[in-house]
């Protein structure tokens, strides 16, 4: 599993879809597939099958699982930005997840088989400290360090206040507006609430890093599928060859499935959806802030009326 | 909401950065010696906000009653 990744490649997504997507259906979409399971992980017998695994709650690191939510998303609230938001940050999630040795199973339930790279070592059999302490004495340490690398030169201008007010908060505001409206917070507020994530990734990564140092002294690592102190818990004994072709087969079903559930009631859904009008965005936050509620719904069915 | 959108915006919020390095130095001391306080998911995220707009605004409010209080 990653750790601090998950927190850095949310700026780095933000980045690429810029008014797209929510950034806060980002954020629900990568802990998604560890928000309802995480807890139990530690608690089980073999943590790494249990996590990502069939039977286990290996379903929640699938593709599929992300499209699922998202459909049921754009279902309720007919919001685009959300439902894009949500399968994109799941996704990220996933294809992050697949470089410890327990990896994901992508196409569930069309392949069961994982698919890894065995970067580091899925090390929750030691409990949440010394999961934490593997992590950073292994590849995986270097991995959110990587993260954090790129975040800080290529998207380090999604972290800006102007950055906020002009694409985050336009992108989403509904959920930025009730944030403000019921806690009372400032754009100031907002804006430390938006960075807080990086703010906390940075923030866990240097402290477990200390940790496994200081505290729990392991041994650092970072060699492929370290670190050597851990025993090896891959959840699958099958040869590469073999899952290659589950793979592909679990792919290629995958990718019909989805088309026909396209063809199906996919594409209604999208359209019967809507993007945030241009007319409600308006110049930034400033406009988000003076609109009450009631008068942006109106300003939403007007616009879908006009536009239909 | 044209009156919204033709007003002027709102000035820039400007945070030094050394109040994030300050914030970031006192999370990792409490982090490392209280590990579940706040390198949870819900704690971790909400610090920046606690610290550097929470807990200011609330001090101010503070200030500003005891000083309306101190005046004859």
């Amino acid at each position: 599993m990653s750790w601090a990744a998950h927190e850095f490649e949310l700026y780095f997504i933000q980045k690429h879809v810029g008014a797209k997507a929510s950034f806060l259906a980002v954020v629900v979409g990568t802990q998604l597939p560890d928000a309802f399971t995480k807890t139990f992980v530690y608690a089980a017998d073999d943590p790494a099958a249990f996590h990502r695994g069939w039977p286990g709650v290996g379903f929640s690191h699938s593709l599929l699982f992300g499209v699922l939510f998202a459909a049921v998303v754009l279902a309720i609230t007919k919001s685009r930005a959300w439902a894009l938001g949500l399968l994109i940050g799941q996704w990220a999630h996933v294809l992050t997840d697949f470089a410890d040795t327990a990896g994901v199973m992508l196409f569930f339930p069309f392949s069961t088989e994982p698919v890894t790279i065995s970067m580091w070592k899925h090390a929750a059999v030691e409990g949440r400290y010394g999961d934490a302490a593997a992590y950073y004495s292994s590849l995986g340490g270097v991995w959110d360090f990587f993260w954090l690398l790129v975040t800080v030169v290529f998207a380090w201008r999604t972290l800006t206040p102007a950055y906020f007010r002009e694409v985050v908060v336009p992108a989403d505001p509904r959920v930025w507006g009730w944030l403000h409206r019921t806690f009372r917070l400032p754009e100031r507020g907002l804006l430390l609430l938006y960075q807080g994530l990086m703010f906390y990734g940075v923030g866990r990564m240097i402290s477990w890093f200390l940790y496994a140092r200081f505290d729990a002294q392991t041994p650092f690592q970072p060699q492929w599928g370290g670190p050597a102190y851990i025993e090896g818990n891959d959840i699958s004994d099958s040869g590469w060859v073999e899952v290659l072709v589950r793979t592909g087969i679990g792919a290629a079903l995958f990718v019909a499935f989805m088309w026909l559930c396209w063809r199906a009631f996919g594409r209604r859904l999208w359209e019967r959806g809507y993007d945030v009008p241009a007319a409600v965005r308006g110049p930034g936050l400033h406009a988000i802030f003076d609109l009450p509620s009631s008068q942006r719904r109106k300003a939403s069915a007007d616009a879908t009326v006009s536009g239909g | 909401m044209s009156n919204a959108s033709e007003a002027t915006p709102a000035p820039q919020v400007r945070i030094p950065v050394g109040w994030y390095v300050a914030a970031l130095a006192l999370y990792l001391v409490i982090a490392y010696f209280t590990k579940t306080v706040l390198l949870n998911w819900v704690m971790g995220p909400l610090f920046l906000l606690l610290t550097l707009y929470l807990v200011p605004t609330a001090a101010a409010v503070v200030r500003r009653r005891l000083t309306a209080r101190s005046r004859p």
